[in-house]
């Protein structure tokens, strides 16, 4: 029921008039890099939605209402120190049971599956059949790249499973931080191939999210999804592997130009026998080197844990550390004398989050000219935080919630490499600006009737194969074909058939993967629209607006908006009725295409 | 793994591809030892454009530039194998000089490239050999940003075909540089030109109403303001709204006798390129 007239045309345009009255007469712009802290009298609800938005995934009107009416510490606080909050409403993820004994250690490659089953008459569990049997070495393929398979799904589950804990959360922050970590220490299950690492990896980020630095620090050099993702199980004694000491230099601690290739060399050696058994970390000492070393500038038998702590007493990695977090959250362009306070910060803080956080975030730069509303969404933050300030209780799956974001350039657990997303205008191109608008005509008019799931799709390749077997053709003619790559499977047909593998796995992993409920956003905005009184086509695009942006449209552009939705209503007021909530789908989608909705 | 990238440059009206190149990379300063990638090749193709001998003769040609992202093993592709260092660094992994292709002096093609030779006897390809600098970043991500911008240890901001693009063309040229790729290589990057950018040409369009596809073509224009997020928001998006159109356009109604396969990659964006051009 829509309520309405000049009743409630005043009380919207009071809740402006409040607004307005509460937006300090400070110049935001002489805020810039200015580190000192905000006073009460400078808090607004523009303020307060900026900090709901930075520090978590942006929220409702009536919560940011809420955030907006403690002081500046008590807003900050609720965010930082969220361990008070209870979080025992966040179901753990729902695992399908995909691994069995025989799995483990998983081989790096097909090819290897099948040596390792050749030498020992089975592989991945399963049995190599008797000699003289037609394809005897086939379970073993089919199990591999059912592991394959079952690990993408799961990982797609495990991904679902996080995004909606983003949005539902009581602790914004805390999620906010996860996928911080998730970036800085950026690893990948397209190389680790096991969800069970990741699942613990992210575990992990969400223990020490707002902790110690140095406990997150030994806790991901240990980390078996970690390990695997930077080869250290290659890292021995006698050939050391240089890959996990650079990047843990270069990427994760102290950033290009601040040590030499020497230092990387003699790191590395720290690191040898740093290893794991399948999910527990795992110190090889015969493949450790004990002998001296000379890191940084000191000199002595230093293990891993000695290099962390070296690595720690530096200034700089504090600065850079800190410098991270300040783009992540605040903007990219960093000042010398910021990296260098807030450095002071991390370090004399002993490294700890909390105060390093809470100095950011009270910051007069945090709200200034050049920190509001100048960063571009991640796109997982863009669906997530829109699916928030709709009112969601849970994540839709229709359109599917990874594919979105992966078309957008972010898979969560799947960063492009280990230096994470590049982030800020990397995310934009014109062809990814507009696909950004269009997952919202997705969202908003869900094609439920043609939706495929990706948990239960194969690659044309498998579904061919699927096809021609259905039809009654032998294995060898289904999956026949003629390129390269077949011919070379055509004379291994003998021992196991490749394409058929990938066929038999993925349908071996469809009956073993839970499958994702799919369903489409629960909108209302019909609803939406009468509970905040917006009796008007201005009101309710008022109210979207205020609702959706961090910044105003431009008139003309409001103007347009305006005119399209009195054209759609046939009228100048909303009146209920069945045409209207498309209507204003029609509208939400304009809102969210503009290029200032990219704005967070 | 290997990711394709590509870029056009498109030559425009008065010099010819070759005559581009060398008056772009001098342009950029070839001069002050930059950049060192193609220092040798710009050195002699402006010898051949100034001489005259140069094959160019299609002044509105459009160069493409292909960037294949990942590991590959140069050593093993162009083998010096006349080099004795190769075959002492490399007891294993060596390709006899037998087996070697041979197409220049001490050098040859891996045995798998038979179509390379055959190209490089026509005179269709030319390599360019053993590149690199003097005591090299073994940073993954430095090396990148040294590739892309043609300057090692530098910190520059723009890369060598975003810069070739301002030295040659003005600012109000339209899609000088054109990358497909799933986000803007630093390469294109220029001061002056904005770089088209996209993937898949039958993705790059907005959905919607012919209504709402005008209000928002109405909302993405290009515009000055206090906030330079916003400024670069609002120029891709009407980058995007000037052309999303006419690539998709093209691009389906693109008819080839060429078969470029269907496995996609290289292949399929090879295909989006000869559409283009």
């Amino acid at each position: 029921m829509i309520r309405l007239a000049t009743a409630a045309v005043t009380a919207f345009a009071a809740s402006v008039i409040l607004v307005a009255a509460q937006t300090p007469g400070a110049d935001p712009g002489a805020w810039t890099n200015d580190l000192s802290p905000i006073v009460a009298s400078d808090w607004s609800y523009d303020r307060a939605a900026h900090l709901v938005e930075r520090a978590g995934f942006g929220a409702t009107p009536e919560e940011v209402a809420r955030v907006a009416a403690m002081t500046p510490e008590q807003a900050v606080n609720a965010l930082v120190s969220y361990e008070a909050i209870d979080d025992r409403d966040q179901p753990p993820f729902d695992e399908s049971g995909i691994w069995d004994p025989g799995m483990d250690p998983f081989p790096p490659s097909r090819a290897e599956a099948v040596r390792i089953a050749r030498e020992r008459g089975e592989g991945l569990g399963e049995k190599v059949l008797p000699e003289g049997t037609q394809r005897r070495l086939q379970p073993v393929v089919d199990k591999f790249f059912y592991a394959l398979t079952a690990n993408n799904i799961e990982t797609q589950r495990l991904g679902l499973w996080w995004a909606n804990r983003m949005l539902t959360t009581k602790r914004p922050l805390e999620e906010k931080l996860t996928l911080f970590w998730h970036g800085h220490f950026a690893t990948g299950q397209n190389k680790v191939r096991d969800y069970r690492k990741m699942l613990r990896q992210n575990q992990l980020f969400r223990r020490h999210a707002a902790g110690s630095f140095r406990d997150l620090l030994i806790g991901i050099l240990k980390d078996p999804a970690m390990l695997a993702y930077l080869d250290n199980a290659e890292n021995v004694k006698q050939h050391p592997n240089e890959n996990f000491a650079r990047e843990l230099l270069e990427l994760f601690t102290m950033g290009v130009g601040n040590y030499s290739e020497r230092d990387i060399r003699e790191g590395a050696r720290a690191f040898t026998g740093w290893t794991h058994d399948v999910l527990e970390f795992k110190f090889e000492a015969g493949q450790h080197d004990f002998a001296s070393k000379t890191f940084l500038g000191r000199t002595g038998n230093f293990n891993g844990e000695d290099v962390i702590d070296i690595i720690l007493e530096q200034p700089v990695t504090a600065e850079f550390v800190a410098a991270k977090v300040y783009r992540y959250f605040v903007r990219e362009d960093v000042a010398g004398s910021v990296r260098a306070d807030l450095g002071r910060t991390f370090r004399d803080g002993g490294y700890r989050m909390k105060p390093l956080l809470t100095r950011i975030f009270l910051s007069r730069d945090f709200y200034s000219a050049s920190s509001y509303a100048t960063q571009i969404k991640t796109p997982v933050h863009l669906v997530v935080s829109t699916y928030r300030k709709l009112g969601a209780r849970q994540v839709p799956t229709i359109p599917d919630f990874g594919r979105t974001t992966a078309g957008l350039g972010q898979a969560l657990l799947d960063p492009p490499n280990v230096a994470g997303w590049a982030g800020g205008r990397t995310w934009i191109t014109p062809s990814t600006l507009l696909q950004r608008g269009n997952v919202f005509r997705d969202v908003l008019f869900p094609d439920v009737g043609s939706f495929r799931p990706p948990d239960r799709s194969m690659s044309p390749t498998d579904e061919r194969v699927g096809r021609r077997l259905a039809q009654g053709m032998s294995i060898t003619d289904a999956t026949r074909e003629g390129d390269a790559e077949s011919n070379v499977m055509v004379e291994r047909d003998e021992d196991y058939n490749t394409r058929y593998g990938g066929y038999a796995g993925n349908l071996l992993a469809f009956k073993r993967t839970k499958l994702i409920p799919r369903h489409p956003a629960a909108i209302n905005l019909t609803a939406m629209i009468a509970s905040a009184r917006a009796g008007t086509a201005d009101q309710v695009v008022d109210h979207f607006i205020h609702r959706f942006l961090r910044v105003p449209l431009a008139a003309k552009d409001r103007a347009a908006l305006v005119d399209f939705l009195r054209g759609k209503l046939g009228t100048s007021t909303v009146q209920p009725g069945a045409a209207l909530e498309g209507a204003l789908r029609e509208l939400l989608y304009l809102v969210l295409s503009a290029p200032e909705y990219q704005l967070g | 793994m290997t990711r394709t990238r590509l870029h056009h440059v498109r030559t425009g009206c008065s010099c010819s591809r070759r005559e581009f190149l060398a008056r772009g990379l001098y342009g950029i300063g070839v001069g002050a030892g930059l950049p060192f990638i193609l220092q040798q090749t710009s050195a002699a193709l402006a010898a051949q454009a100034l001489a005259g001998t140069s094959v160019e003769t299609h002044p509105n040609r459009i160069l493409v530039v292909i960037e294949l992202s990942g590991g590959n093993d140069g050593l093993n592709t162009v083998v010096p194998f006349g080099d004795a260092a190769y075959y002492r660094a490399r007891p294993m992994l060596a390709v006899r000089e037998r087996n070697v292709i041979q197409v220049a002096e001490g050098f040859g093609f891996h045995p798998s490239m038979v179509g390379f030779e055959r190209l490089y006897k026509d005179g269709l390809l030319a390599v360019v050999h053993g590149c690199g600098y003097d005591h090299p970043s073994l940073s993954h991500f430095s090396s990148m940003s040294y590739w892309h911008t043609g300057i090692p240890n530098g910190g520059e901001p723009l890369g060598w075909l975003g810069r070739l693009a301002d030295e040659a063309y003005r600012a109000d040229t339209r899609n000088v540089i054109v990358n497909l790729g799933p986000s803007q290589s630093l390469a294109v990057r220029g001061q002056k030109h904005s770089p088209l950018v996209f993937d898949d040409p039958a993705r790059f369009r907005r959905e919607g109403t012919d209504e709402q596809k005008r209000v928002l073509a109405g909302m993405s224009q290009a515009r000055s303001t206090t906030n330079p997020t916003l400024e670069f928001l609002a120029s891709a998006a009407q980058n995007a709204t000037d052309s999303s159109d006419f690539v998709r356009q093209t691009s389906a109604a693109y008819q080839t006798p060429v078969d470029y396969g269907s496995g996609g990659g290289l292949a399929a964006n090879l295909q989006r390129v000869a559409a283009l051009m």
